[in-house]
């Protein structure tokens, strides 16, 4: 008789009573059902019961924190395309800054948010805690590289992810009309194309992401449905259901990344927000996910 | 009284529209709401600025040099 798989909001729940473990991915292997562990401190974890799994078999693996994205500002130089200001209208995958932010993170993606009055608000994606205000849920305005250019949006919905709580993604949507103009392009920097209609991510999958530190870079999804422990400056949060992606001999993401767009690499189909990483996985959240939650709509341009 | 007695009343107005806009009547009723209970004159003001509105939405790129 096969054994349920646990669903990802369960790996979640049993994640959040262990401080030791960062990740928990379920594999089906025929008619049994492996609970991967991964954490730094493998002695903690193996002093550890999993009774919420009993029936299950449980691997303990070695894995450093995952941490945010995000680079503090100050000591980067802008010499990439993907760090450089950029005139209108702004090809996605570049550098942005929140006002009253010591940091820099990556506007993603182009998407369309339907206003509850019908109307359509063309917007950028990125991370909350790229568009974060250090006091309040969200900054004033996101600049484009760095505060000391113009602004070019506004911050306008986000998913904040709340501390010993089960969450589902670390999102927000700023909006791009300024002085009369929408401020972005709908096509993504270095490629040169505009993304299509939105997948789901599904293992092996071959990805891609252009962001601010790294750019374009590609890699493979090796786990989705997995639930992960973020470590932020001001505590942990943990996800469920997230995609966890391996770059393909190079890193995926590297901090500063927070907010990338991650493509299916054939068909340029967005498949997921990138959030989060170590020096060997990167963390993204399903698109849909996070569309389904903030109200956006595809295509960007309808 | 008890609690299935209370129910929510919606404000009927009559209104006589001239006969070049009672045809976009139906389309243009979410805009009553700001005008629902005024006099016959504050309507008819409402109701022309949301027929001369321009499109809520669309999208206007810039090409504004940044750099």
């Amino acid at each position: 008789m096969s054994q349920p798989v646990p669903t990802p909001h369960a790996l979640a729940e049993a994640l959040l009573k262990r401080r030791a473990a960062h990740m928990l991915i379920a594999e089906e292997t025929g008619s049994n059902t492996t609970i991967h562990v991964f954490g730094s401190d493998l002695h903690q974890l193996r002093k550890q019961s999993w009774e919420e799994f009993p029936d299950c078999r449980i691997e303990h693996h070695f894995q450093r924190p995952f941490r945010p994205q995000v680079c503090y500002a100050g000591s980067f130089k802008i010499l990439e395309t993907v760090q450089a200001c950029q005139d209108e209208p702004i090809k996605l995958g570049c550098q942005i800054q929140p006002d009253h932010g010591k940091w820099v993170g990556t506007a993603g993606l182009p998407v369309r948010y339907k206003a509850p009055d019908g109307a359509d608000i063309y917007c950028l994606l990125t991370c909350w805690h790229v568009a974060a205000g250090e006091e309040k849920p969200l900054c004033r305005a996101l600049h484009q590289p760095t505060i000391e250019y113009p602004p070019i949006a506004t911050p306008l919905k986000c998913l904040e992810p709340r501390p010993d709580a089960v969450n589902l993604a670390d999102a927000a949507i700023a909006d791009t009309l300024l002085g009369g103009h929408h401020t972005i392009s709908p096509k993504i920097l270095i490629l040169e194309e505009e993304p299509a209609m939105p997948a789901t991510p599904e293992e092996n999958l071959n990805v891609l992401k252009v962001g601010r530190s790294t750019g374009l870079t590609y890699g493979v999804v090796v786990a989705t449905g997995a639930a992960v422990r973020v470590n932020y400056p001001d505590g942990d949060r943990i996800f469920e259901n997230q995609v966890v992606i391996e770059g393909s001999g190079e890193p995926f993401s590297a901090p500063g990344d927070s907010g990338s767009g991650v493509f299916d690499s054939a068909l340029l189909a967005p498949v997921g927000l990138l959030f989060a990483g170590n020096d060997q996985l990167t963390i993204a959240t399903p698109i849909k996910q996070i569309s389904h939650r903030l109200g956006l709509q595809w295509p960007f341009l309808p | 009284m008890t609690e299935e007695h209370i129910t929510p009343r919606k404000l009927q107005i009559e209104v006589k529209l001239p006969p070049q806009l009672s045809d976009q009547a139906n389309v243009l009723m979410p805009c009553l709401v700001s005008a629902a209970g005024q006099a016959l004159q504050t309507f008819f003001a409402v109701f022309l600025e949301c027929i001369s509105k321009p499109p809520a939405s669309g999208y206007n790129p810039g090409d504004r040099k940044r750099c």
